[in-house]
């Protein structure tokens, strides 16, 4: 089972690399440089929580269920694209194989989770969506092994230097690409057609029915761009840091919820931004704690927040249960 | 008779959701055992006030008084143990509970925690028992006792849930068109079955269309329209009432006079 | 009894109370995410008391149980009143923390383990293991199980007559919170062993698939779950990822095809048509 430190041992490795290497180039004063350093790790990091963050905010928001196959979804798109470029693709159709295999296994799972939950208990597709996790999982493990496996780098391209500070491609591509993926499904959510018809299925799914939605398409479509947040976020991941594991995805998803949390249950911007805070909470924490604490300080944030203030920062207020 | 202190009142009550207002300066008074009808078309707000009275919503103004006594603010769940029990327009059974279960259900109130700890079906609780299996009986359900609620039919299951409110013991029985979907057969099954079962000194309040189910059951109607009473008085009384022709558009009148003459 | 009987015994044994942990908030209508965390807890507590405070092995088991309670009563209390979700994350942010913080807890062994005084064989655990069993079937069987079913079918019909729903849920998560602590328990001192990486998620969600397999709608369904998903897989001697492979298709195709669980009272009643 999964040594819940392994990510972050790794993620203080890397920081002390960075620490060094700005410390020996910048012009900036050493204290603010090694700030500014953890920043961008802090947001780089951050962005891949919020793109996880968001695809469960995504289906909370939308189908409200916790949806466990998120997890499972990233860290296939990780070994998947490990997979395709080790046996020579290029990156480009590499990753968009990737992006096709795990859009296919977002509608299979759509098919036997939502689509049998409308008039059941509310716990089977969570249920359902762990069973996911768990075939997923096994599997990698079959096909890939316990250990980890160092994933290729298929950019040349160089590093930035910025005032003395080294900006990684991957990390920029992180930011970079985890805003406008996101953006890119808050407009399609805000102003397209089939945005209305996921909200009206939000409110009500049987109002939305008889007034016309295709339900069935309309949920398809949000467990499609759910797994599409969850693998790009997965091949960020593999590119930042270099690894694909069977378990790559746990820690993350776990963070990921956190960071939903924070932001406010079923808001997506607020999971991209939850996501950036436990991100930076993460990197601070490990730079100025200890690398073991930070989980304990991770949860310990997410059980307080759901106990003391369950709104998170912009969700709806929590009132108690009502329901007719 | 009339001296002492209404068992109900709603003192000028309103409901309003935002600035729709559904129920506006509601004044009702019922004496105790006395069986009364209220009436009106869709959505005058006859369930809002089963709701109101519930405990499912709280009104936005005004007092109503059990037993001269305000329960606006007591929550919905210690409603019943204030005596009042109602039915629900569209049965909520418990399905993973048998018949006999769901109507012992509505004897919970009534249980003291040492009663909780026991078996259901024991010998210790054999009164209980009893008395649910009474009102099964009462509502022509007998023998049925343990089938499982789903999968009743919608009449049978009109009824499971009339016995379930029979057995809470009420001061106060609220039921919400426990004719509505049944056929003429069971409309009088019914009836013969609600005058046996609710005592005299229940108070009874009723949401009908049936006029002359209403005719045989209850000696008066309060009629109540976009959220406010226009008539009360004896059904003969009411359907005379021109305000309440105009509410109707007129073709209540017709089989009203028609039900009072038969 | 061989060595490796004894150990499928002792692991079907507390797997069952572990079934029972999850099936108690199933019957309301509740997700515990967080099992291992609860169990964890009775675990360490019950090792700790033992090694420090030198109690009796059934003291310091029943002390653990009660920390566990303790710990549920806080982290249900106050998502209570809230739609489901919030205690499926809550139990889950639970353990991750109790995980978390066991590992870098130095005294108590941290990421090496703890080795755990005073010794509970075998005989015990199955005592145990029949008592609990024997008491859940106990309570389904009066009107406090009537009110479980009644709050997991429809809590607002439930309230209109008088069932405290949010003291209800509250009460099974915490009975089923001490019942994974009586499991931790148990399992520390019959191991004499435990280390953090064992109680996690994992163990959780099989804990929650036992009962639901079974069917969380009579008190006998768990009991059957958990036997079925231990003991399947030992008689065809599978490999591990091959056996959690076929654990997570198990899952899948359940909640599809029967998420009621094996056996429903559906079941039950026709069954005892047959026999009369």
């Amino acid at each position: 089972m999964p040594q819940s430190g392994s990510f972050a041992v790794t993620l203080a490795l890397h920081n002390r690399l960075w620490v060094c290497a700005v410390a020996g180039r910048s012009g900036l004063p050493r204290n603010t440089a090694v700030i500014a350093q953890q920043l961008i790790n802090g947001l780089m990091l951050g962005s891949i929580y919020a793109l996880v963050a968001a695809a469960f905010a995504l289906t909370i928001g939308m189908l409200n269920f916790l949806n466990f196959s998120i997890p499972g979804l990233f860290m296939i798109s990780g070994v998947v694209s490990y997979g395709l470029l080790r046996a020579g693709f290029h990156w480009t159709v590499a990753f968009g194989l990737t992006l096709a295999v795990t859009a296919v296994l977002s509608l299979v799972i759509e098919r036997f989770t939502y689509r049998w939950l409308r008039l059941s208990s509310h716990h089977i597709p969570l249920v359902s969506s762990l069973g996911f996790l768990i075939l997923f999982e096994n599997s990698a493990i079959v096909g890939l092994g316990s250990d980890a496996a160092r994933y290729p780098t298929p950019f040349k391209a160089s590093d930035l230097h910025i005032e003395g500070l080294l900006i990684g491609v991957p990390q920029l591509l992180s930011l970079g690409v985890a805003l406008i993926t996101v953006l890119a499904i808050s407009v399609t959510l805000k102003w397209t057609k089939l945005g209305r018809s996921v909200r009206s299925i939000a409110e009500n799914p049987r109002t939305a029915e008889t007034l016309g939605v295709d339900v069935n398409k309309t949920v398809a479509s949000i467990y499609l761009m759910t797994g599409i947040l969850a693998a790009v976020s997965g091949i960020l991941f593999a590119l930042n840091y270099m690894q694909v594991s069977w378990n790559m995805g746990e820690e993350v998803a776990a963070k990921g919820l956190s960071a939903m949390v924070l932001g406010g249950m079923g808001n997506l911007w607020g999971a991209v931004i939850g996501g950036f805070i436990v991100g930076l909470i993460e990197i601070f924490s490990i730079a100025y704690v200890s690398s073991d604490a930070v989980n304990a300080v991770v949860y310990g944030a997410l059980l307080a927040i759901l106990v003391w203030s369950p709104s998170g920062l912009l969700g709806k207020r929590v009132s108690t249960v009502e329901r007719m | 008779m009339l001296d002492e202190r209404p068992l109900l009142e709603f003192r000028d009550v309103g409901m309003l959701f935002g600035s729709v207002g559904v129920i506006e300066s509601l004044n009702i008074k019922l004496r105790a055992g006395c069986r009364t009808a209220i009436i009106g078309p869709n959505g005058a707000g006859k369930t809002t006030l089963f709701n109101l009275l519930s405990g499912v919503y709280t009104p936005t103004y005004g007092a109503i008084l059990l037993d001269g006594e305000d329960i606006v603010d007591v929550p919905l769940s210690k409603r019943v143990y204030r005596g009042i029990g109602r039915t629900l327009q569209n049965p909520r059974l418990m399905k993973h509970l048998t018949v006999l279960e769901n109507v012992m259900l509505g004897q919970h109130h009534l249980a003291t925690t040492a009663e909780c700890l026991i078996p259901l079906l024991s010998r210790s609780n054999r009164s209980s028992v009893n008395e649910a299996l009474t009102a099964i009986e009462a509502v022509g359900l007998a023998g049925d006792g343990n089938r499982l609620a789903d999968g009743l039919s919608y009449g049978m299951q009109k009824r499971v849930e009339l016995a379930r409110a029979l057995a809470t013991k009420p001061k106060l029985l609220l039921l919400d068109e426990p004719a509505a979907g049944l056929n003429t057969d069971e409309r009088n099954e019914l009836l013969v079955a609600l005058k046996k079962s609710v005592k005299a000194e229940v108070t009874l309040l009723l949401i009908e269309h049936d006029l002359g189910f209403i005719n045989q059951l209850c000696e008066q109607v309060v009629v109540m329209h976009f959220g406010r009473k226009i008539a009360e008085g004896t059904l003969t009384e009411v359907v005379r009432n021109q305000a309440v022709v105009d509410a109707y558009l007129g073709t209540a009148v017709r089989t009203a006079e028609a039900t009072c003459a038969a | 009894m061989s060595g490796y009987l004894s150990q499928v015994a002792a692991n079907l044994l507390i797997f069952v109370i572990l079934a029972y942990a999850a099936y108690l908030p199933l019957a309301t209508g509740q997700l515990n995410l967080g099992i291992s965390g609860f169990m964890a807890v009775g675990a360490y507590a019950s090792a700790v008391i033992s090694a420090q405070l030198g109690f009796p092995l059934v003291l310091c088991v029943a002390l653990g149980t009660l920390c566990a309670m303790v710990a549920g009563l806080f982290v249900a209390f106050s998502v209570s009143r809230m739609d489901g979700i919030y205690l499926s994350l809550a139990t889950f942010a639970f353990a991750e923390v109790v995980s978390a913080v066991l590992v870098n807890v130095n005294a108590i062994g941290g990421a090496d383990g703890y080795v755990v005084k005073g010794y509970i064989s075998l005989a015990p655990i199955a005592i145990t293991a029949c008592v609990v069993v024997g008491i859940v079937a106990y309570l389904m069987s009066t009107r406090i199980g009537l009110i479980l079913t009644a709050v997991r079918n429809d809590e607002r019909a439930a309230a209109i007559f008088g069932v405290s729903v949010p003291g209800t849920k509250l009460l099974a998560v915490v009975l089923g919170a001490g019942l994974a602590g009586l499991a931790g328990g148990l399992y520390g001192h019959h191991y004499s062993y435990i280390e953090a990486q064992n109680f996690n998620f994992f163990l959780s969600v099989n804990a929650v698939l036992f009962a639901l397999l079974g069917g969380i709608q009579t008190w006998c369904g768990p009991l059957l779950g958990a036997s079925a998903i231990t003991l399947i897989p030992e008689m065809l001697r599978t490999s591990g990822e091959w056996r959690y492979i076929g654990l997570g298709a198990i899952m899948v195709v359940l909640m599809v095809w029967r998420p009621e669980g094996l056996l429903t009272r559906g079941v039950l009643h026709r069954m005892k048509l047959k026999v009369f």
